[in-house]
C-alpha cells in the first residue's frame, strides 16, 4: 500500500484595518501606537493556526487626499510590517472604495472565505464624499457580510460618521489615549483567534467586549 | 499600558475562594466560554447573560454521575455573575488538536501523524470517548452537546485519556425539552426542532469520531459544501441532513477531492460500514445509527487490529505491510482460546508485526464486562516469538510462544483458559 496525502486549501478568514493616518494622527503618538498596534496583531495572529484557516491580513491607510493599499490581504508577519506615516486630509469614502475594490477581488477572497473583519479606526471627519461611498459600500457584499468594528480616536471625532459604517453604535469604541488604541486591538486580535478556533468547533458566537474587559464602567 | 481589565480576572466563587482566568478561552459558544486558571485542577465556565448558573450546577448535580472520573464536574458556582467553577485537568487539549496536521508534504504529515500518537491513538481516544457516552446512556443520561470542542484528551501523544467538559445540557434521557444545538455536530432532527436523545448523541458520537479518525467533517468537507461560504444554502441542506456525506456509496454528489490519508488506511471496513449507516439512512432513521456502544466495541475491535511499526506508523493488520514505510508484517500469529486444552477454541484473534515491531494486544479473555482492555492479558511478537505479558487478574507473568505451542492461565476467580499460539496461514 502506497501512503499518500491529499489536503484541502485551507479557508481565508480575512482582516482589515482601515486605518486613519490624516494630519492629526501625529499628535501625541497616535500614529506611533497604531504602528505598534499593528504590529502586536500580526504577530499574534501570525500564531493563530489552525490547519484549514488562512487568517490573512490587509491594511488600507487613508490620508491626504486618497486611500492605498498599505499591505495587500497576506499572510500576516510582523516583519514586513512598514510603519503608517500621517498627514493631511482624512478621505474615508476613498479608503471605503478600496475595501469594495479588496473584498470583490477573487483572486486574493476566494468564495469560501469566511466574513472579513473589518476594523476602522479614525479620529477626524471625511473630507471626501462620504456619503456616496457608504451608498456604495452597503450595496456592495462586503457591506452586508462583514463584521464591522470601530475606535474613536480623540474626544472632537465623529461618532455618527462611524456609527453608520458599523451600522451599530455598540461597535464603535472610544480611544480617550493612545494607550486604549492597543487594548482595542487585542480585542479585535482576540475576537479574529476565538472565530480561527470557532471553525472547528462549529460555533459562529463571537465573544463580546463585556466578556473580554470589566462588567462594570467604561471598557477604556 | 492599562492594566484596567485585570482586576476581573480574579473571579470569586460562592466559597469564597478566588480563581484567576487564562486568556484566551479553551473554548466559546452559545452558552459561554470555557477557560482554564492559574490554579492548576480548576476550570471556570463563565456564561451568557440570562443562563443560570446555579440552576445549571443543582440539575447537574442531582443526576448520577458522582463517580465518573471522565466528565469535568462542577464544584461551586461564581459571585457577581453567571458561571461555576469546575474540576480541570492540567495537561489535556481538545480532540480537535488531533484532527489535521499543519500544511506540509507527506514526510513531515507523516512524522506528525507519528508524534500524535498515530492511528492507534486516535481509535483508543475514540473508544474511550465512546465508552464514556456509552456509560452515560446507561445511566439513563443525555450528553446533547458533544464535538470535538467539548472532548478534551491528554496532551501527550502516548496517553490517551478523554474527558467530558461543559456538561450544561447533560440531562435525563426522559426529559423532552429542546436544547442549545452546535451547528456542524448536531443531528439533523435537532433542527426540526425536537428534544435530544440517545440517538442524536450516537449521531455526533459518529461525526466527531470519523472527523478525528480521518480528518475531515463528513459532510462539511465534501466539494460540494466546502466551497461554499459561511450560512450558505449548502451548508444549511447538509447540517440539516439533506445532503450526502462524502463516504455516500451511492449518491456522489458530495464527495471529497481531499483526504489525509486514503480512508482504507484509517478505517476498517467495519468502521467504514458502521459511518456510511449512520451517514446514510441514519440520517432520518435514528434507530439506523450505530449505539455509542456499538461504536465503543468495534472502535476497540479496530485498535485491536493495528500493528506499530519500527517506523512509527500504525496500520491495520489486514494492510499485509505498513502503510507508511512498505516493510511486510511477516510474523503473524493466530492465538486461539480454548476453556480447556482439549475443546474448541472461543475465542481467536490474529495478530502480527514486522521484524522489529512490537505489537500489543489485548486477549479476548471471558471477563464481562470487557470495558477496560488494560485489565487483561496483553501479548506481543518479539523476534518472532508471541510474549504474553502481565496482568491484573490474571497468573501470567511473562511466557513466550512459539509456532503451535500452548499455556495455561487462570484468573483470580478460579477460571482458566488455554491459549494456543498457531501459524497464520495468510
Amino acid at each position: 500500500m502506497a501512503l499518500s496525502t491529499n489536503l484541502h486549501a485551507p479557508r481565508v478568514l480575512p482582516v482589515v484595518v482601515l486605518a486613519d493616518v490624516s494630519g492629526s494622527m501625529t499628535e501625541h503618538a497616535k500614529i506611533e501606537t497604531l504602528n505598534l498596534a499593528v504590529r502586536e496583531m500580526l504577530g499574534t495572529l501570525a500564531g493563530a493556526a489552525e490547519p484549514d484557516v488562512d487568517v490573512r491580513v490587509a491594511v488600507i491607510s487613508f490620508g491626504g487626499s486618497s486611500a492605498r493599499l498599505h499591505t495587500p490581504l497576506s499572510e500576516p508577519n510582523p516583519l514586513d510590517w512598514t510603519d503608517l506615516t500621517a498627514a493631511g486630509g482624512t478621505p474615508l469614502g476613498a479608503a471605503l472604495d478600496e475595501l469594495v475594490r479588496l473584498s470583490e477581488d477573487r483572486s486574493v477572497l476566494p468564495t469560501n472565505s469566511f466574513v472579513p473583519t473589518v476594523l476602522l479606526v479614525s479620529d477626524g471627519h471625511p473630507t471626501d464624499d462620504f456619503d456616496a461611498a457608504l451608498a456604495r459600500f452597503a450595496k456592495a457584499p462586503i457591506g452586508s457580510r462583514s463584521v464591522r468594528l470601530a475606535l474613536r480616536i480623540g474626544p472632537d471625532a465623529n461618532v455618527e460618521v462611524l456609527e453608520r459604517f458599523t451600522g451599530d453604535a455598540s461597535a464603535v469604541l472610544t480611544a480617550s489615549d493612545a494607550a486604549d488604541i492597543d487594548k482595542y486591538f487585542q480585542f479585535v486580535t482576540y475576537t479574529v483567534m476565538s472565530r480561527v478556533k470557532s471553525t472547528t468547533q462549529g460555533s459562529t458566537d463571537l465573544p463580546t467586549l463585556r466578556q473580554f474587559g470589566t462588567t462594570s464602567g467604561p471598557l477604556f | 499600558m492599562d492594566h484596567s481589565s485585570e482586576p476581573d480576572d480574579l473571579l470569586a466563587d460562592t466559597d469564597g475562594r478566588l480563581h484567576h482566568r487564562l486568556f484566551p478561552a479553551i473554548k466559546s459558544g452559545g452558552q459561554g466560554a470555557v477557560y482554564q486558571t492559574r490554579e492548576p485542577n480548576i476550570g471556570v465556565k463563565i456564561l451568557k447573560a440570562g443562563e443560570r448558573a446555579v440552576d445549571i450546577v443543582r440539575s447537574v448535580r442531582r443526576l448520577p454521575i458522582e463517580d465518573l472520573t471522565s466528565i469535568a464536574a462542577p464544584l461551586s458556582t461564581l459571585q457577581d455573575r453567571p458561571g461555576y467553577v469546575m474540576v480541570w485537568l492540567r495537561g489535556m487539549v481538545p480532540l480537535s488538536e488531533n484532527r489535521l496536521p499543519p500544511r506540509g508534504r507527506l514526510p513531515e504529515i507523516v512524522e506528525w501523524y507519528i508524534a500524535s500518537g498515530g492511528l492507534r491513538r486516535r481509535l483508543a481516544l475514540c473508544a474511550r470517548l465512546a465508552e464514556v457516552i456509552a456509560d452515560l446512556h446507561g445511566r439513563g443520561l443525555v450528553y446533547v452537546d458533544l464535538s470535538l470542542a467539548n472532548v478534551m484528551v491528554s496532551e501527550s501523544g502516548s496517553a490517551a485519556e478523554v474527558r467530558l467538559i461543559d456538561l450544561d445540557n447533560l440531562r435525563s434521557a426522559t426529559d423532552q425539552t429542546l436544547s442549545v444545538l452546535t451547528e456542524r455536530w448536531a443531528a439533523p432532527e435537532l433542527f426540526k426542532p425536537q428534544p435530544p436523545s440517545r440517538h442524536s448523541d450516537a449521531y455526533s458520537l459518529a461525526l466527531v469520531t470519523f472527523t478525528v479518525l480521518t480528518g475531515y467533517h463528513p459532510f462539511d468537507d465534501g466539494d460540494l459544501v466546502r466551497h461554499t461560504p459561511e450560512d450558505s444554502p449548502e451548508r444549511i441542506a447538509a447540517a440539516r441532513g439533506h445532503l450526502p456525506s462524502f463516504i455516500d456509496p451511492k449518491d456522489t454528489s458530495n464527495r471529497t477531492s481531499s483526504y489525509l490519508f486514503p480512508l482504507d488506511v484509517v478505517l476498517t471496513p467495519t468502521l467504514l460500514k458502521e459511518f456510511q449507516r449512520a451517514f446514510g439512512s441514519g440520517r432520518h432513521q435514528v434507530d439506523e445509527r450505530p449505539t455509542a456502544a456499538n461504536f465503543r466495541r468495534i472502535l476497540w475491535d479496530a485498535h485491536d487490529r493495528t500493528v506499530n511499526c519500527a517506523c512509527g506508523f500504525t496500520t491495520y493488520l489486514e494492510a499485509g505491510s505498513c502503510a507508511a514505510c512498505d516493510k511486510p508484517f511477516n510474523d503473524v500469529f493466530n492465538i486461539e482460546v480454548h476453556a480447556s486444552p482439549t475443546s474448541p477454541p472461543t475465542a481467536a484473534i490474529t495478530i502480527g508485526a514486522n521484524p522489529v515491531a512490537v505489537q500489543r494486544r489485548h486477549l479476548p479473555l471471558p471477563v464481562e464486562p470487557r470495558t477496560r482492555h488494560d485489565e487483561v492479558v496483553l501479548v506481543s511478537i518479539e523476534h518472532g516469538a508471541l510474549v504474553l505479558d502481565t496482568v491484573a487478574g490474571w497468573s501470567c507473568g511473562s511466557r513466550t510462544l512459539r509456532h503451535d505451542d500452548c499455556t495455561e492461565l487462570t484468573n483470580d476467580n478460579g477460571t482458566s483458559v488455554t491459549l494456543k499460539a498457531v501459524a497464520h496461514a495468510g
